[in-house]
């Protein structure tokens, strides 16, 4: 099948290559691709098309048609013709019930075709309507290309990756190339992407291309331009941005200028038998014989509308293959073509009514500007009657077209589409099997404009994304309505411009995880770490944070609370400036003291919390909840620019570790680690002081966010473990141990404090949150007062309230609430609390139900069970152990 | 309460020059910035500057 060895091949044939297609070996060369190996096999079957199941062969050799798509390790829809060859890759055809050479499914091809006009589905197939369920489910069947592997799921990494240029050229080929070339000489920063394998495009089809390609490119390299290939731009969007889909990467670039060179895409002639095995582009012709050194038939028919079938006709002598005939469209349109078939191959060809034998066709149409691209950048296009090609004109500011792309193509000749046919079907749209009398159909319909017949016809839908059927099917719009095609005018052109799997569409800017200065140390520790936003953070340190949670009721607890949010306010307008923001007062904090606040938005939503501590006269420490401190910071700055107040604003967040140290004997391990007062008179409930902890610098705060006494150790990252291991260390006698993010949960919960995002939602508002004692509505304006106040003046609907679970059933958190067989709020939190002895939890109830003694049901398992409202903190309520 | 809601959720949607706050991410500034809503073209930036521009205020978008 291989021609002897010729001068520009692509193929190492030192270098084999063994893969699998359907089970059995199949050897290639590197340089091959999996599509040119197989060809090279013999294998002329390649597909199965979407809905006749027609077989369907190697047609462009490019990647621009979608006639052999495979399964390639598991990933369906791969187009083997651009695939290189690797060895033990597993590949298997698709689409079909049996096997690729022997589907079943042809039926539909044979018989189904009065059965599957145009919206067949909510025709033939919609009555009786009881039977569709059953129709639905052979169809959906039937629908479709390709199946995951549900089982062999794969777990791949996909980035994006932002980059910024001076120039992105898309397109590789010469004009792409040689405009990166020039630009890079004059200084420019370039980046080439190319849909290939390689740079080379067009080129890579010449006989002696490959040596002009490897040229260029290595002028390119040499002129500073950064060549990525595989690489498809998958969209180009307002201000140059240009997505780029590169392997397993989504390159963001941005580009002062963007050059297009996206060449041309050989179009399909349209007559009957078009997409016979054996019926070719001529480009797929040509890499075929000059890049991988493979004979592609015997006897050739050649119909060409330019040079480009020509060119092939030469090549294809070259390589032995007799041309029986070559019609040039330039010189003589025959009336009428057709081609037949015989056992799925391509067998003759009649021209106007003489049947010429031969295996083997080129075809060439118009070569068609391939400016989607540019479409969809706002470019205008317009229909070139004379060379029967859509030109773009109206190029946005900074971006260019040269080559093909531009309408660089020659004065082709392109006959008019044959419209009725017997015999063999005529196709305009592979991909989705419509012919030219489907398309006739859905005008007699009355779906005579093109982009509501694109909807109802799926005419240019497929794969391929229009490339081998918008201009076809545009013309035989034109021609069957008897007017000129800028009258038909194009459908919109969308991105992506080529299919993008949909890891690639989901994948993460590289944001990555936020570590806390201690996690090696709950690492060692045994901690379970989780993700909470996007920190990692423990869990719990064993297999019961019930456990945990006892141990800091009885003895002593550490938990790493570094992630929370740490901003400085200082200036003096701080305490203005807070008071505006907050809903309670801070201007009249004492310097040494604490105060709780809850930042609301202009709508009264509470957005965060946290606590805010007076250090002098003109600073303020305030503390945000881990997920919020962006937020709050963007929020803080932002308002500050607005009131343009003497407020300066420090996020240290990152610069500060915090840990805070809970439980009965955390005075007495402090007066170990430190020489500062820390009894109940020197540091008093809700004092903040200035101490050394260990030797460190550290911000002590005195708050009970556990219920038990304790002290919130703010002091600079570096030293987190040397604090953290000086506590333990010191502790140990005390029963020092860490705990975790679940023991927190239950200890908090027994105190009946609020997590923001957990008990609140984007609706919570302080009065509804069971927060009214935040509210001064005497204080001078503040952000959400206004709204605030009109939540007092409707009523109230919603109250957060406290509930036990007398069954000690635990609902799930977001468990419906019933009241009289009415969905009426729902569980936010719920624990089994060891220190109480009870099941117990925070709801959104009706406000009617937040009273001492209400009682709701909560469904768990489809079941509703009781549950009995508590008010106030379960555990502790006069905070004896906060301030003890 | 209608008054409320128009302060809080009704924004002009302006096909045409609009005037926004931005927020860098990399420098943490807010600064302001007139962008065409159809071409996305950026017109020009600035610094808020003292005192607070009373139409500043007023026009407190996203983004």
């Amino acid at each position: 099948m291989r021609l002897p060895p010729r001068d520009g091949e692509r193929i190492d044939r030192d270098d084999p290559i063994e893969f699998s297609f359907s089970g059995k070996p199949v050897m290639g060369f590197r340089g091959d691709t999996i599509g040119s190996a197989l060809f090279a096999s013999g294998r002329r079957v390649f597909s199965r098309s979407f809905k006749y199941h027609r077989p369907r062969g190697l047609q462009c050799c490019n990647g621009h048609c979608a006639n052999c798509q495979m399964t390639v390790d598991g990933i369906p829809n791969v187009r083997v013709c651009t695939e290189p060859v690797r060895a033990g890759a597993v590949v298997n055809g698709q689409n079909f019930l049996g096997s690729l050479d022997r589907d079943l499914m042809r039926a539909t091809d044979r018989f189904g075709g009065p059965f599957t006009p145009p919206g067949f589905y909510y025709k033939t197939f919609i009555r009786p309507r009881r039977m569709w369920p059953l129709y639905e489910k052979i169809l959906r069947n039937a629908a479709g290309l390709g199946k995951l592997d549900e089982q062999g799921a794969r777990s791949e990494r996909v980035e994006v990756e932002h980059r910024h240029v001076g120039v992105v050229v898309i397109g590789g080929g010469q004009a792409g190339l040689e405009a990166a070339i020039e630009a890079a000489e004059r200084g420019e920063s370039v980046i080439v992407v190319d849909e290939g394998p390689e740079v080379g495009g067009s080129l890579l089809a010449d006989r002696d291309g490959v040596a002009t390609a490897r040229g260029l490119e290595s002028r390119a390299r040499a002129a500073g331009v950064e060549l990525l290939a595989p690489a498809i731009a998958i969209g180009l969007f307002e201000q140059n941005l240009v997505p780029v889909a590169a392997g397993n990467t989504l390159l963001k670039i941005r580009a002062h200028r963007v050059v297009v060179a996206a060449g041309v895409v050989e179009q399909p002639l349209v007559f009957p038998g078009n997409d016979l095995i054996g019926v070719m582009l001529p480009e797929g012709v040509r890499r075929l014989v000059n890049y991988w050194s493979i004979k592609p038939g015997s006897r050739a028919v050649v119909l060409t509308a330019d040079d480009r079938g020509l060119a092939a006709a030469s090549d294809l002598e070259a390589a032995g293959v007799e041309i029986a005939e070559l019609v040039d469209f330039r010189k003589r349109q025959p009336p009428n073509i057709e081609a037949s078939g015989r056992r799925d191959r391509v067998h003759q060809v009649g021209i106007h009514g003489k049947w010429i034998g031969c295996d083997l066709v080129v075809m060439s149409g118009s070569p068609q500007p391939n400016y989607k691209l540019l479409a969809q950048a706002g470019a205008r296009v317009e229909y070139d009657t004379a060379r029967g090609i859509f030109v773009p004109t109206d190029l946005p500011p900074h971006v260019e077209a040269v080559g093909g792309t531009a309408g660089d193509v020659g004065e082709p000749a392109v006959p008019a589409p044959v419209l009725g046919h017997r015999g063999e079907k005529c196709f305009v749209c592979f991909c989705e099997d419509q012919t030219t009398k489907d398309l006739k159909y859905a005008i007699a319909e009355g779906f005579d404009s093109i982009e509501l017949s694109k909807r109802y016809t799926t005419v240019t839908m497929g794969p391929c994304q229009g490339r081998l059927c918008h201009v076809n099917s545009i013309r035989v719009y034109a021609k069957a309505n008897g007017v000129d095609e800028n009258t038909i005018g194009t459908t919109t052109a969308r991105p992506p411009y080529a299919p993008v799997s949909m890891g690639l569409a989901a994948s993460r800017p590289q944001e990555p995880a936020k570590r806390t200065s201690l996690h090696h140390r709950h690492k060692d520790l045994g901690g379970k770490m989780m993700w909470t936003g996007a920190w990692r953070r423990p869990h719990s340190y064993s297999d019961d944070p019930g456990d945990e949670a006892q141990h800091v009721h009885e003895a002593l607890g550490l938990i790493d609370v570094s992630t929370l949010g740490k901003l400085l306010v200082t200036g003096p307008e701080a305490g203005t400036f807070l008071d505006r923001l907050y809903p309670n007062r801070f201007s009249d904090l004492k310097v040494g003291r604490i105060r709780y606040g809850v930042l609301t938005t202009d709508s009264g939503r509470i957005m965060d919390d946290g606590t805010v501590a007076r250090l002098d006269d003109e600073t303020f420490y305030v503390t945000t909840t881990s997920t919020g401190a962006d937020g709050v910071y963007q929020w803080f700055t932002w308002w500050n620019a607005v009131w343009q107040m003497e407020v300066e604003l420090a996020n240290l967040t990152g610069a500060l570790a915090a840990v805070n140290v809970a439980g009965p004997n955390a005075r007495t391990v402090m007066e170990r680690v430190s020489h500062d007062d820390f009894s109940n008179e020197g540091l008093t409930y809700l004092d903040a002081r200035h101490v050394r902890v260990a030797g460190v610098p550290t911000l002590a705060l005195r708050i009970g966010f556990v219920g038990e006494l304790g002290y919130e150790l703010h002091f600079p990252s570096p030293h987190a473990e040397h604090v953290w291991d000086t506590l333990l260390e010191r502790g140990v006698d005390l029963g020092a141990r860490p705990f975790g993010l679940e023991p927190q949960r239950i200890l908090r919960l027994e105190k009946g404090h609020v997590i923001v995002s957990q008990d609140t939602d984007s609706e919570s508002n302080l009065l509804e949150a069971a927060m009214p004692w935040i509210f001064k509505a005497d204080k001078d304006d503040f952000v959400g007062k206004w709204a605030t106040e009109q939540v007092a003046e409707r009523g109230l609907k919603w109250m957060l309230a406290g509930f036990e679970s007398p069954t000690g059933r635990i609902p799930l958190e977001g468990g419906q609430i019933v009241v009289g067989g009415k969905s009426s709020g729902r569980v936010t939190s719920a624990r089994r609390s060891a220190e109480l002895g009870k099941v117990i939890g925070l709801a959104i109830v009706p406000v009617g139900l937040a009273v001492e003694g209400g009682r709701f049901d909560v469904v768990i398992d489809g079941k509703p069970v009781e549950m009995r409202v508590h008010l106030g903190p379960f555990f502790d309520p006069e905070g004896a152990r906060l301030k003890a | 309460m209608r008054e409320l809601n128009e302060y809080i959720y009704f924004r002009d949607n302006e096909a045409g020059i609009q005037r926004e706050w931005w927020f860098c991410r990399v420098c943490e500034d807010w600064f302001l910035a007139e962008r065409h809503t159809v071409t996305h073209e950026v017109l020009r930036t600035w610094l808020p500057v003292l005192p607070a521009p009373q139409e500043a205020l007023a026009e407190s978008g996203d983004a």
